[in-house]
Formats: C-alpha cells, structure tokens, sequence
C-alpha cells in the first residue's frame, strides 16, 4: 500500500513536472532570442563600446545616459519627433480608418472590389513604397507640386523643408495603414448587435447620437487593440523616415530609430546607441503600461 | 664616308643589343613572378558597387584563373558597405581580407588598425610583379595616412564646375572663374530661365560637405590647422560656407535642403538646373550619355571658381581598396589589390569610363581615340596631378564630425549666424578629437 502510494506520488510528482521539460524548448527559444539581446543591450549602455576603436570597452556606469540626458539637446528634439509621428500617425489612421469603415458597412454596388482596392498599400513593400513617395514629393521634379498646380495651388516642400517634413511623413503612414484600420473596425462594426441600434432608432436618436453614444462606445475594445498596435508601431517606424527624408532636412525628422541607427552604424558608438535604444524601449513600455491601465479603468465591458 | 657608316652601324647594333639585354631581364623577372605562390587560397573581398562592378568581377574570374586563388567577392552600394564593414572589421573578423572604401573613411579605419600599410608589398619584388610600376600613379593619388600606404587608389572623382553651355551662350555668360562671377550667372540665368528651371544646384542634404570642399579650398579655407585642430571658424572658411549656403538658398530649387547626389544627377540630366559643382564621373556616365540626358553635349566644364581670399583648387575623391590588418591571408589579398590595380585592368576601366588614377591609362592611345570629352579629360588629368585627396576633415571620428559640420553648412543655407555655428561646432569637434 505503501509502496504504491509513493510510486504514485513519484508519478504524480513527475506528471507535474513534466510541464517544464515541455516548456523548456520555448524558454530556451526565449531566453536566448529575447533575454539575452536585452541584457546585452542593457549591458552595453553602460560601456564606451567603440566599434571603430581598437581599445577594449571599458565599464563608464552612467556617462552615456548622462550625456543624453544632459547634454545631447538632439535627445529630446528626437524623442518629440518620435512621439510626433506615432501620435500624429495613430490619430490620423483611426479618423480615416473609421470614416471608411462606416462607409464600407453597408451594400453597395462594387463594394468587394472598393474594398479590395483600399488594400493596395498594405501589399506594397515599404521601401519600395517610400521610394516612389520620396518621388512624388519631391519638390522640384515630383508629380504632388504638379497636382498642386491644377488646383491653383501653390508648391510645397513636403519632406524637404523644416516644417512640412513631418506632416509629409505623417500622411504617407496614414495613406500606408489606414486600410489596415478600416479592415479591423470594419470588423468590429459588422459584429456589433443589431438591438441597441434599432432601440436608438425607434427613440428618435440622430445619426451623430447613435454613432457617439452606441457604435464607439461598443467598438472601444477594438480602437483599443488599434491604438496599441499602431501606436507602438509609429514608435518604432524607421524605414519611413530613412528612404524620404534620412532624418532632415537639418535632423527635423530624426526620430529616435534614425538616432540609434545614426549614432551606430555611422558613428559606430554602440554604447551611446544602446543607451538610447534603452530609452526608445522605455517610452514604448510607459505608453503600453498607461493604455492598459486606461483600458482597465475606463473601457471595461 | 663607309666609316662612318660602320661606326655607325656598331652603335645601333649595340643600341639593339641593350634594348634586347633588358627586354630579355625584364620578361625573365616578369616570367619568373610567381602568381600561383598562394595558388589553393580562398579570400574573401567586400567591393564596392559601381558602373564598373562587372568588369571588376570579369577581372577577379581572370585572377581566380592565374592564380589558383579564390575570391569570394561581395559587392555593395557605398552607404551598406561602410556599415557591413564596421560591423565585421569592429567584431574582429578575420574572415574578411580585401575591401573597397574611400580616402575619407581611411582615417578612422587607420586609427582602429584595420588597414594592413601595404609599402612592404608594393617594395617586395617576390610580392609584385615588375611590371606592377607603383610610380605610374599620381603621388597625388596615394592614399597615405601618417607616410604608410594604407591603399591601393583605383578611381579618382575630380570635382569641376558644370555648365550649360548653350545657355551661356544664349545669355551671353562668361564662363565664372570666380565667386562673384559665379554669382552673376546665376543672376543672369535666374532672371531668363522658365519656372521650373533652376540656375544653381547642389547637394545641400548630409553630403552637403563633400562638394563644399571644393569651395572651401578654393577660398584658402581649411577643416584643420598643421597641427590637425580644427579651424573651420575662421575668416576664409566661413565666408565659403556662407556663400555655399547662400548659392543653394537664392538660386537653387526650392527644399534644396534635402537634395543629394541622386537629385542633382537627375536635375542637370534632365536640364531643370543649368550649374552645378560635382564629381565628374556623372559627366561622363550620365549627362554626356544622350540616353540618359537631354543635355548631352550642352554642357562645358571648369575649374571652380576661386573665392575672394583663394585660388581655384580641384578636389579629388579617390576609390580605394584595402587589404585587411586582420587578414590571415595578406600576401593573397596583396594578390588580388595589385592584379586589380595593374595597367591593362586599370585600362579596361578606362576605356568603360572611370577615371582612372595611373598616368599611362590617360596616354594610352586606346583612350586617346575613344576621347569624347577633351576639355573635361583636360581638366580631369589636371586634377589627378593637383587634386587633392583628403577633401573632408581628416579625423579618425569623421562620421560623428560630419553631421556637425552639416549643420554648420545648413545654418549658412537658412541664412543663419554661421560665424556662431562653426565656432560651436569647432569645440564639439575639439571634444570628438580629444575623446
């Protein structure tokens, strides 16, 4: 009896803890693919690593986040910019997205192939793309001054001057992802309930009301899920900002990815680099962090 | 009378007798030149790509074939190769024996000790080939940091001003020779060239300080002093940054700010600008190719003209090739840098179009004939003789320094306080040097 109850247990121990040796592939998977480059990265950033040098690196603590922090004034203009273009971005792509998606949520004639349409950007290659807008921009040979013209309107510098270079980047995220928006709440309308709408109606609600009052409200765990994504996208877009404007003109779209990139591969300072991939990981993981707490307090259905 | 003639057939006979004495030594020393020492060696190179990639790997297919070695070659644009480079040489690869590069990024290669010096291979007889002769490029040419070859140079991109000349003609301009005069033209063509057309252009986005050193030299301006600390803040210097900024901001397209080498390539091909100071090379592959321009022929070429306080002076980017300090196969390396560099590949680039830096490419009657451009080949051979190579600010942290000097140029484009600029960033440049 004794003896078969501790074999028993041996099983049911071993039955346990098995899961962990199941496991053990994806922790390893992990730990290596993500732990580890972490640490690194963490690592790094309190050294001097030079690439182009031929002395060891050598341990400074916090010098690099000193540097960055208090002294590199492009620091900050370059984390404006990356929270300029993710903001900016985001509220542009859930505006139209949302437009579209109410227009697209009923029948009409040609609606599947209209659909099909607005996918387009999605399919195109993002350098590819961004070479054929750095195209269209371009102030004196693009097509967009042109277009202009018709209008009777006036040139624009687009991604070649201070000013306008963000908006001009800004609009090319929106025309590349809006779709993908469309698609999402589209799908969010179409699974809405039929009932509080029909209530609205048989009450006398306007169209403003019912949209207001019932469809966002009911489609907040979705404009959450897109918030998130598209948030913590624009954040780290890079390949945007690099082929149309390489960060300029005079680093006016430098954003905290063209830094990095900047700071090692150009000037092969992957110390100071990591110190600031460190912060750019940080902004994401504080925005993340804040829209879920907003999302549990507020948005709870 | 006779003996005069026997005299003086003696002398030819021993006339004859030399010539065939040293043909005879230089074919022995040639013959016996053993290319297949390292024959069964494997190198890897990482080359730049260019016009002239697929003569190079025809080249390297022919070198593979003389000598038993082979080349794992890799090819890429100039910008990926910088990066590709740093981050295999900074990781310590040895793997990795031949590369190409440029004369500005030399110093900070040198510095990491990642350029093999190759004196010692040019001056081995077992290692060269006789027939290699090292004194046929431009001591000019010579990619040297520190009185060590750290390079072989294979092509040289001197910069000249370009012109339309039909519209000089046609406004009866006067080819500029100097600042003011160039900025009468501008005026001039501004004043009677249709919208869309600009009299001026040129690269004022992060490559702005690559054309700029032609104004700048020819102002007597400089980067550093003799004692290599920076001095970019005095008078000269900055009154050619003030003129650069200001050439793009009154004449040039609008937005020049964000306009590189592509953009100044496609506006003079295309005759939406009329002036420009540029590499030559896009002359010759791109403007004066009628398939590829509508101003092939229209154009004139000239030195840059001189600034108030200097002469015109020709700067000379140089494409070079490296053997790598980290190498376990440096002598095969050697190999493939010196069979590359020689007279008749050099001379098959040549003929394609580069610009070449060995004296005799430019002599060789092969060229002579095919010569379509004499008054650019004129000045181009003049910049090969007086050009200058280290055009941008030789320190071994040039990529951090440079986006600093950019600004600097970009304050002078905005009309800034550029006197304030170039001081500030003289002391972050003082820091990078001293760091």
């Amino acid at each position: 009896m004794n003896e078969s109850s501790s074999a028993q247990r041996i099983l049911d121990y071993t039955d346990r803890q098995i899961r962990w040796l199941f496991s053990l592939p994806a922790i390893v998977v992990m730990l290596c693919l993500f732990a580890y480059p972490l640490f690194r990265l963490i690592w790094t950033s309190f050294t001097n690593e030079l690439l182009s040098s031929s002395s060891e690196p050598v341990f400074i603590g916090l010098a690099n986040y000193s540097r960055l922090f208090f002294e590199d004034d492009h620091f900050w203009q370059s984390l404006w910019i990356t929270l300029y273009f993710a903001f900016g971005s985001t509220v542009g792509q859930l505006m139209l997205g949302m437009g579209l998606a109410l227009f697209l949520n009923r029948q009409f004639k040609g609606e599947a192939t209209f659909r099909m349409m607005l996918m387009f950007p999605i399919i195109a290659t993002p350098v590819a793309m961004s070479l054929v807008w750095s195209m269209l921009m371009n102030p004196m040979m693009g097509h967009l001054n042109y277009y202009l013209s018709w209008l009777g309107l006036g040139d624009a510098l687009w991604a070649s001057d201070t000013a306008t270079v963000m908006p001009s980047l800004i609009m090319v995220e929106v025309w590349h992802w809006t779709p993908m928006t469309m698609l999402v709440l589209l799908a969010g309308l179409k699974s809405l309930p039929r009932e509080p709408f029909e209530a609205a109606t048989v009450d006398g609600a306007s169209r403003v009301q019912v949209f207001t009052l019932i469809t966002l409200p009911l489609l907040q765990p979705y404009i959450f899920l897109l918030l998130l994504l598209r948030l913590v996208h624009g954040l780290k877009v890079f390949d945007k900002i690099f082929v149309i404007s390489g960060g300029g003109p005079n680093r006016a779209s430098e954003s905290l990815n063209i830094m990095i990139y900047d700071q090692a591969f150009g000037a092969t300072n992957f110390g100071y680099a990591s110190a600031l991939g460190v912060q750019l990981l940080f902004v994401i993981l504080l925005i993340s962090i804040i829209l879920f707490k907003f999302r549990q307090r507020k948005w709870s259905y | 009378m006779k003996k005069f003639k026997s005299k003086n057939r003696y002398g030819q006979i021993a006339i004859m007798l030399i010539c065939l004495l040293f043909l005879g030594v230089s074919s022995t020393l040639a013959s016996d030149f053993n290319w297949r020492k390292y024959e069964g060696t494997t190198i890897r190179g990482m080359l730049g790509k260019s016009a002239f990639s697929a003569i190079t790997k025809k080249h390297i297919k022919a070198f593979e074939k003389l000598t038993g070695i082979t080349v794992k070659a890799e090819y890429y644009p100039s910008a990926p190769i910088r990066r590709k480079l740093v981050m295999e040489l900074g990781a310590k690869n040895e793997d990795l024996d031949v590369f190409g590069g440029l004369m500005k990024t030399a110093y900070q290669y040198d510095k990491a000790g990642w350029l093999e010096p190759l004196d010692k291979y040019v001056n081995n007889p077992e290692l060269t080939h006789p027939d290699y002769d090292f004194a046929d490029f431009s001591p000019r040419t010579r990619p040297i940091i520190n009185g060590r070859l750290i390079a072989i140079g294979g092509s040289g991109n001197p910069q000249f001003l370009t012109y339309r000349k039909d519209l000089f003609q046609k406004y009866n301009i006067k080819v500029p020779t100097t600042w003011s005069e160039l900025e009468a033209a501008a005026k001039t063509l501004k004043k009677n060239l249709p919208k869309g057309q600009f009299a001026w252009i040129a690269r004022m986005n992060k490559e702005n300080t690559a054309p700029f050193g032609s104004f700048l030299y020819s102002n007597n301006g400089s980067w550093l002093d003799e004692n290599g600390k920076p001095n970019f803040n005095n008078r000269q210097s900055v009154e050619a940054m003030k003129f650069y900024g200001k050439m793009a901001r009154e004449y040039g397209p609008p937005g020049a700010a964000n306009i590189g080498w592509k953009e100044v390539v496609g506006a003079m091909a295309q005759g939406k600008a009329a002036m420009t100071v540029e590499i030559s090379i896009f002359a010759t592959l791109v403007w004066e190719n009628p398939k590829r321009s509508k101003v092939a022929g229209k154009l004139g070429y000239a030195l840059t003209p001189a600034g108030p306080s200097g002469s015109s002076k020709i700067v000379l980017p140089i494409n070079v090739t490296h053997v790598s300090a980290l190498s376990k196969k440096k002598e095969a390396a050697w190999f493939l840098v010196q069979y590359l560099t020689m007279k008749e590949q050099m001379m098959d680039n040549k003929l394609k179009g580069a610009i070449t830096l060995r004296g005799s490419n430019w002599q060789d009657p092969r060229w002579k004939a095919r010569d379509k451009l004499p008054e650019l080949s004129k000045l181009q051979t003049e910049g090969m003789r007086t050009g200058r190579v280290g055009y941008e600010i030789a320190i071994a942290r040039f990529t951090e320094a440079r986006p600093i000097l950019q600004r600097v140029l970009y304050t002078a484009y905005e009309g800034g306080d550029v006197q304030k600029k170039a001081d500030d960033a003289v002391r972050q440049i003082e820091k990078l040097i001293a760091e």
